[in-house]
């Protein structure tokens, strides 16, 4: 086999779609400028020219009927990757999603089924305008019959999607902007995908579990490095699909550890944080040894470039928590 | 009513590079129908609008926007606070240790 390049996340999220549309013919991609432009952050680079304008589709700017004409797509037997520019715009598309993609298996009995993928660049962190900076997955991970998966690194985004197409049911993948030219790996072109519905366990330790996903798992990760120096040794778990959550991997964690702290950008109230410490609180309450905390963006709106630094949890943050859980008494 | 065809003259955004997408004949053909370049043919033609006239406008417009951007460029900093301070009319308790946290960070920050 060829050596695998270092490629970018942004990179990963090409060849997998590529790989898909190769071994798939009913495999189609659809948004805004996603064709001769190769999309706002070139996710689809070079699709049009390989797969053609039947399988490569630009669409009017209309979140909605984007949303739309996938979920009949699905519906009619194409498996349809949508492009949601940024997190920001997906609301129109909501009413789609929600009372369309998401349960037409169920509605049907089982006669339809939906496996599309809508795909969206997620998070803060590239001096965007407002609109741009969202990270609002527990919207959709409330919904029943999405799925809701969240890549945090080139080798995940790629193996993460092409489970997400070839799954049979609705997927909404969410890709971390401010990750997607972040770091080059090496990663296999091979068509093998990952797991969904199961969590990634990054980094072991027996004195704190960090449980996180998305951007964030880089500044979760830099915590653990410098909670390492301090000795303490911290479990970084990437949760990658938020909806169906692992809980197993998480409580078994926990159960090691004693000790929780959640970790994402998104805001703090009603966030997925509040799932997993629930999770926790439910299954896992007499494993704990201290309280369990978050480390969340406020409850504000994500605000523009100069103080986005001051949004998205940091290192500090994260540090300053896994001190003060490890440290209760 | 008023039904109109527009067409975007530049690119989309500093970061797009229309050349990709659209062809320069395209773009000069909507050059020729836009009704500002119109205007200013139709009163140059009849002498209402000379090229002073028009460096005079412009010399305004730029000494109008550079004066916005130097107001921008003088303003101190945002606070990290800052964040808060328009979510509502009055910050609920429940949000008053989210600003206490965040002034606290960026003290130490």
């Amino acid at each position: 086999m060829a050596e695998a390049d270092e490629v970018t996340l942004v990179g990963t999220v090409n060849q997998a779609l590529r790989r898909a549309m190769a071994e798939d013919p009913s495999v189609v991609v659809m948004g805004e400028d996603i064709g001769r432009n190769g999309g706002v952050f070139r996710a689809t680079l070079g699709l049009l020219d390989a797969f053609g304008p039947a399988r490569v589709l630009d669409t009017p700017l209309a979140e909605a009927s984007i949303a739309g004409i996938a979920v009949g797509m699905a519906a009619a037997g194409l498996k349809p990757v949508a492009e949601i520019q940024f997190m920001g715009f997906v609301y129109p598309a909501l009413d789609q999603i929600v009372n369309h993609a998401s349960r037409l298996r169920n509605r049907t009995r089982g006669r339809l089924s939906c496996p599309m993928v809508l795909r969206t660049p997620t998070g803060a962190g590239i001096r965007a305008p407002e609109h741009h900076s969202e990270s609002t997955e527990a919207l959709f991970a409330h919904i029943p019959g999405l799925r809701v998966v969240v890549p945090s690194s080139p080798a995940r985004a790629y193996g993460l999607l092409l489970a997400a197409i070839r799954d049979p049911d609705p997927v909404v993948f969410l890709e971390p902007t401010r990750l997607y030219r972040a770091v080059r790996e090496r990663v296999a072109d091979d068509g093998r995908a990952l797991p969904l519905d199961v969590c990634f366990v990054l980094r072991e330790g027996r004195d704190v579990t960090l449980v996180t996903w998305g951007a964030a798992v880089k500044e979760t990760l830099a915590a653990a490095d410098r909670l390492a120096a301090e000795g303490i040794a911290a479990e970084v778990i990437d949760v990658a699909t938020l909806k169906p959550i692992d809980r197993d991997t998480i409580l078994q964690s926990v159960a090691k550890t004693g000790r929780l702290v959640v970790v994402h950008e998104a805001a703090e109230t009603a966030g997925l944080g509040a799932e997993v410490a629930a999770i926790v609180a439910e299954h896992g309450l007499l494993t704990l040894l201290a309280p369990i905390v978050r480390v969340a963006g406020w409850d504000t709106v994500v605000p523009l470039a100069r103080l986005e630094h001051a949004y998205v949890p940091s290192e500090a943050r994260i540090v300053e928590a896994a001190r003060r859980v490890v440290r209760f008494q | 009513m008023v039904e109109a065809l527009t067409y975007r003259l530049s690119a989309h955004t500093t970061a797009d590079d229309a050349t990709r997408y659209r062809a320069e004949a395209e773009v000069s053909a909507h050059w020729a129908l836009d009704p500002l370049h119109r205007l200013r043919i139709y009163l140059g033609a009849r002498g209402w609008w000379t090229k002073d006239d028009e460096e005079a406008l412009i010399a305004r417009c730029r000494a109008e926007v550079d004066t916005a951007r130097d107001a921008y460029l003088a303003l101190p900093p945002p606070r990290p606070t800052d964040m808060f301070d328009h979510l509502y009319a009055t910050l609920p308790p429940a949000l008053a240790a989210q600003r206490a946290a965040v002034e606290t960070e960026a003290d130490h920050g």
